[in-house]
């Protein structure tokens, strides 16, 4: 049995026969062994200063290495970016190269996802880490300015990363300038297209343009973002090599991932790194303290799918496999409906969330979530019949891949898996049995504080 | 994706359509209107050079410039300008460009 923490900050072995060989671990927290970003001290021990940092890994020399080599390197390694859609980082970085402009690289740390914590953790706990996988970028394609985009929000991330900027100072590496630059409240500001109006100085609205960012972005320039996982990634890549790198994962999606826990489990808000192959069920039961298959989990983001406990029990944990099933790992959320919960009540609860979130751009999304909304609000308060539910699917169809950005369609994933995967609850809300809502289990989280206005 | 790499498609940028609906009576057979009167697009590549016609037409047509004809990734400028020219000229289009 392999060594693997169940606390955030303690590491226990799991006692299984005390002949048991010690094998590589397939995945752990913040200082668990086999980690990769999340190696090192263990988040008791808050974020790892610049000393630490250069002690353990080293300093990454890039003075000698020309982008070129770097580049390959990166294609070499098949790094795939972190932030949901998958798409390879050497094509970005060699697009941003070839394309006309001085690039710059923007490390994306906003994460929207509600429930998410992977980038704030990441970024309060190994801030030098993005920081050097940002230079590595910008070194491969000659970028001359980081960005780092966060939210005021996540307050001892950007903290971690003002104090570490600080210390990179003060040592003298402070090759590039690096901005920080707050992200405003909404849920879309994170994509790629909405940062890169903003940082135009324009709204943080998704933009369809023809050109790809890496390509014109920022004021015209060729503009790397990319999620802040996916830079920690590129650092070590740019220490260990791609050899090292595809270790983890699979040929497909080779490297490991972070995750994040939420909902129904042992610490909501507990980012895990995947390393080896395991299922989704391996990792809820040490590390989000089930003991048995939950009634449902929400992958991969609020615009995500809902699977059954079973189904995903025994379900790979891997970006490549999920894809072929027609999942998606998205941002890494892997959130578990409580056993008491009713899986309508927390769809119509989301539904209603992603609604109010939309930038109010096109037309599909501006009508097309709320009457959605408003339809899985009836079924979850009982009040639908049959044909209700057909003009729901017909409804939550019309919407599939329209818009601008892909929050639309996130939000149809979210309903038409949950019709699927709460079929019984779905018959008994038609035949007006309503599930009891005092049993009061904690739902997701929303950040109602966080209230949008446009 | 078996899409041929010079096919061209007509797309909207659902963040511009205004849902005035002119689209739809020029190319009915790949332009619907859903239940709020915005554009939904089926873009499959148009192949048929009648077809791309009334596509071109539709892309003119359209007052919010919502619409617009790609070819492969990025050459989606090209395309249009072709059109421009075309119309200014009023030649007939032929469709040469899906088959170059």
């Amino acid at each position: 049995m392999s060594v693997i923490s169940t606390s955030d900050d303690s590491v226990l072995e799991i006692e299984s026969s005390a002949m048991a060989p010690l094998a590589e671990p397939l995945f752990g927290v913040a200082g668990s062994p086999g980690t990769r970003l999340l190696a090192g001290p263990a988040r008791s021990l808050g974020t790892e200063t610049l000393a630490g940092h250069d002690h353990r890994l080293g300093i990454v020399e890039l003075d000698d290495v020309t982008p070129q080599a770097l580049r390959d390197t990166v294609r070499a390694s098949g790094l795939l970016g972190r932030g949901g859609a998958g798409f390879p980082m050497a094509t970005k970085l060699d697009l941003a190269a070839a394309s006309p402009g001085t690039p710059i690289v923007v490390v994306n740390a906003s994460e929207g996802e509600p429930a998410s914590r992977k980038d704030h953790t990441l970024l309060e706990l190994r801030p030098h880490l993005i920081l050097d996988g940002a230079h590595v970028a910008a070194t491969a394609v000659g970028a001359d300015e980081i960005v780092v985009y966060s939210h005021h929000a996540n307050r001892r991330a950007n903290a971690a990363l003002l104090r570490a900027l600080g210390e990179r100072r003060d040592a003298g590496r402070a090759n590039l300038p690096v901005r920080v630059i707050n992200a405003p409240d909404r849920y879309v500001a994170g994509e790629t297209s909405a940062v890169v109006s903003y940082l135009s100085g324009n709204g943080a609205l998704p933009r369809r343009g023809a050109q790809p960012a890496a390509k014109v972005g920022i004021a015209g320039r060729p503009t790397v973002v990319n999620n802040a996982e996916t830079f920690a990634h590129l650092a070590l890549i740019a220490r260990f090599g791609p050899a090292w790198f595809s270790q983890a994962g699979t040929p497909e999606a080779p490297g490991s991932t972070l995750i994040t826990l939420a909902g129904s489990v042992a610490v909501p808000g507990l980012v895990v790194e995947i390393v080896g192959p395991v299922t989704i069920g391996h990792v809820l039961e040490s590390m989000g303290g089930l003991d048995a298959a939950p009634r449902a989990v929400l992958l991969g983001g609020y615009g995500g799918t809902w699977i059954t406990g079973e189904a995903a029990w025994c379900t790979p944990l891997e970006r490549h496999h999920l894809g072929a099933r027609g999942l998606s790992l998205g941002c890494g959320l892997l959130a578990v409906l409580d056993d008491d919960a009713c899986g309508l009540v927390e769809t119509a609860r989301l539904l209603r969330w992603l609604a109010g979130q939309s930038s109010g751009q096109c037309g599909p999304c501006v009508f097309g979530l709320p009457a959605l909304a408003e339809l899985v609000d009836d079924i979850a308060a009982g009040t639908s019949r049959r044909a209700d539910l057909r003009r729901l699917r017909e409804h939550a169809a019309s919407v599939r891949g329209r818009g601008a950005c892909g929050h639309p369609t996130g939000a149809v994933n979210l309903v038409e898996s949950a019709l699927e995967t709460f079929t019984p609850e779905l018959a008994m809300h038609l035949r007006g049995e309503v599930c009891d809502p005092s049993g009061g289990p904690a739902p997701f989280p929303l950040p109602h504080e966080r209230a949008v206005r446009r | 994706m078996t899409t041929p790499a010079n096919a061209i498609r007509i797309v909207v940028d659902g963040s511009r359509c205004d849902g005035h609906g002119i689209c739809a009576l020029v190319l009915p057979e790949r332009i619907s209107l859903d239940r709020w009167g915005y554009a939904s697009l089926d873009s499959e590549p148009i192949t048929d050079p009648k077809t791309l016609a009334r596509a071109r037409r539709a892309v003119h047509a359209c007052p919010a410039l919502a619409l617009a004809l790609v070819g492969p990734v990025g050459t989606a400028v090209r395309v249009r300008r072709r059109i421009d020219r075309r119309s200014r000229t009023n030649n007939p289009s032929t469709g040469a460009e899906a088959a170059s």
